[in-house]
This record gives C-alpha cells, structure tokens and sequence, in this order.
C-alpha cells in the first residue's frame, strides 16, 4: 500500500498506454478506498512497469493476421475486433434459444452446457466473425447440427465442435460470395464418412448452376465464367481422422494448391478460362448445397473463406490453425 | 433416422404442423420440425419422423438415394 502514496496524480492522458495505465487506476482506486492518495499516476505507472514488467500479450486473432475474409465460422474468436456471439443454440428440453459468445477467446462451453443442462442442443446459427454479416442458419429444426449431447459438449481434441449428421444438417446463407480473383478456404473437420457427394461448403443450389461445390471427395466443382462447371481434382479428406484442409484457386489462370495438415500439393486446372461463373443464383452451403441435398457427413471446428487467391499466406494461416486445435 | 412417405404433401405439412405446435419452437430461429422431400418422380414426397410423434402414415426406416437428385456438374 505504500506504493504510490506522496505521489503527485497527474490527470495527462494514460490512456494511451492502456494496459499499465488500467493497472494504475485500479491501483490508485485501491489505495484510496483504503485512505490513501495517489499524487502522481506517471510515477505509479513506472513504478507498476517495474514491478510487473511482463506486460500479457495482446489477443490477436486470424483475421488480425489474414484480413479480408468473405466469411468466418469458428468456436474460437478470430478477430479481437469482433464483438458479437459465436452460436446461437436450440436446447431440446424446452427449444428455447440462448446465444453463446466468447470466454478468453473461446466459446462459453460453461454457459452452453448450463443452458442444455442434461439434455441436447443444436446450432440454430453460426456467426460470421469477418465482419461481413454472412451468417449461416437453420430454422428446421431436424436439420440444425448438434453441439451438446446429454448435456456435455461434443468435442474433438479437446475443442468444442460442430456435428452434422450427414442425412439432413446444414446451415445455410441466403446469399452469394463476391469473388474476386478466386476463392480460398481452411477448414478443420472430422469426417465420418467421405465420398464426391457429400460437401464441405457450397457456393450452389442443386439443381441450378451455382458457382462452387466443394467435398470431402474428388472433384471439387468450380463454375469457369459462366460457360460450364470445372471439376478440380485433390486428394481426399480421410474419414474418423480430424483434418486440416486448405484450398486455394487463382481464377486468373486456374493455378490452385491443395492441402491436408500443412502437406501441399499444387496444379494448374488445364482448360480453365475464368474468372469464376458468378451468374445465376446460389445459396452458400455448410455441409451441403446451398438449399440441402449432397450432405456432409461429420464434424466441423472452423470454416474461413476468402473471395481470392489466398496461396501466399497459406503456411501463415494454417500454421494459426494448428496452432489452435493440434492438429499435426 | 426415419421418415414418413406420402403421395399427397399436405400429410406430410400437417404431420410438420402438428410437430411445429407440439414443441412449442420459437418461430424465429426455428420455425419447422423438418422440410417435405420431393421425389424427383414429382409424386412422392417425405419427411423426417420425430421419435415423440406418431401419425398415421407410411414409415420408411431410410430414403434411397433415388430420392435425391443430383446436381448440374457440367
């Protein structure tokens, strides 16, 4: 308590240095409730840089790095901009709702699992956190995914995950991405079945030429300027087995590299004119076309996607990822 | 994972109905038990079975693939 007393406050502005200049009001808040006085907040200041010199780190989260994102669905805080929930959840006890947000930049498994109490709940919405609006939804029920089950939440490493049954769940966004010079994603999922019919995400309607299909199995499908859609090969996703994927498409010349856990592989796609077909309409899918059907089957951790060409910062991104979730 | 089939869609709307009332959904983030399936011979339709709602309806333990069209890939 000695500290700072006889010291001179000094009103100037501290707050540009917030983190020792909250330390020291709280500091200077504890004195006087204990009758003291702080004459000088400069001094009190040093004196708390000198005391606790290790200044915590602040958050900073993918998006921070990688900006530009067309939309962003995780369980952890991407942006330390961000203020809004991660889910919005339906228990099955009584189907109310309760949006779930964010506790040390992760989601408030602590609040989802009171509000399911001992029974189930399913994902009503998932937040877009890039700032884009772009949230997915689900208003039927039977085809909302789960994330509690008998009261606990579904996990994989340890993280809380998304689970979609693979016969009817989805979440969906009544719009379409604005591309501009391709279309990248990173994804973390574990699958529990893979085929060239079950999806990761969709840029489509079935029935109507959309602009992107993407699967857990070769090829992913991708419109060529309008004329036709391009199949593009890759190496399948493994099912039972929790995955990074990254996919990364240069509609200027078809280049695209393809990877799982950090492993490479790139190819030109031959015949590809460009840039991506972006008439017509389409939904954007989670797990499926934008309007149902070709179901994905399994779980999923984190789904980013950008509106180009993100090939440069590949390695930076999916190394944020791993370093989250380990998952290689 | 069970479903009801049909020829006649408003069965199959009503069975929605009458889970819709049932349980009560908020009608803002849920607003539906489950979609009517169309089979593309455009005379069957579906919809998923809720364990606690019985109707007096034809129920099929899964759909076949027939039921689901695929989509336009060239």
């Amino acid at each position: 308590m000695l500290l700072g007393l006889g010291l001179n406050l000094n009103k100037g502005g501290f707050v540009k240095i917030p983190y020792y200049a909250v330390l020291a009001n709280e500091f200077k808040a504890r004195v006087e409730s204990d009758g003291g006085s702080v004459e000088n907040l400069s001094c009190l200041k040093k004196d708390l840089k000198v005391l606790n010199p290790i200044k915590p780190p602040a958050f900073t989260g993918l998006l921070n790095d990688y900006s530009g994102a067309a939309a962003a669905y995780s369980l952890r805080l991407l942006d330390n901009t961000y203020t809004g929930n991660a889910i919005t959840v339906r228990r099955s006890s009584d189907n109310t709702t309760q949006a779930i947000g964010f506790v040390n930049n992760e989601l408030d498994t602590a609040s989802l699992e009171t509000f399911a109490g001992s029974g189930d709940a399913f994902v009503t919405t998932w937040y877009d956190q890039s700032g884009n609006g772009f949230d997915v939804t689900q208003t039927t029920a039977g085809n909302q995914p789960q994330i509690v089950s008998s009261g606990s939440t579904i996990t994989e490493g340890s993280k809380p995950i998304i689970d979609f049954d693979g016969s009817n769940d989805y979440l969906l966004n009544a719009g379409s991405i604005s591309y501009n010079g391709g279309v990248s994603w990173y994804s973390v999922q574990r699958l529990d079945s893979v085929s060239s019919t079950k999806r990761i995400w969709s840029d489509d309607i079935i029935g109507v030429q959309g602009y992107n299909q993407f699967f857990s199995q070769s090829p992913h499908k991708i419109n060529d300027n309008g004329t036709g859609i391009e199949s593009v090969t890759f190496n399948s996703l493994t099912a039972n087995t929790r995955q990074l994927n990254s996919f990364n498409f240069d509609d200027s010349n078809g280049a695209y590299n393809y990877a799982i856990d950090g492993s490479n592989t790139s190819a030109t796609k031959s015949g590809w004119t460009g840039p991506i077909g972006t008439s017509g309409t389409a939904n954007v899918g989670i797990m499926s076309a934008g309007n149902g059907g070709q179901y994905g089957d399994g779980k999923l951790q984190e789904l980013i996607i950008y509106p180009n060409d993100q090939s440069t910062n590949r390695t930076g991104i999916e190394t944020n990822i791993n370093d989250h979730y380990s998952i290689y | 994972m069970a479903y009801y089939t049909s020829t006649t869609r408003s069965e199959l709307e009503a069975y929605n109905t009458s889970v819709v009332n049932g349980e009560g959904y908020d009608g803002v983030y849920t607003t539906d038990w489950a979609s009517i399936i169309e089979h593309p011979n455009g005379s069957d339709y579906a919809i998923l079975k809720h364990d606690s709602y019985t109707a007096e309806l034809t129920e099929e333990e899964t759909l076949g693939a027939e039921w689901f069209p695929q989509d336009i890939t060239e």
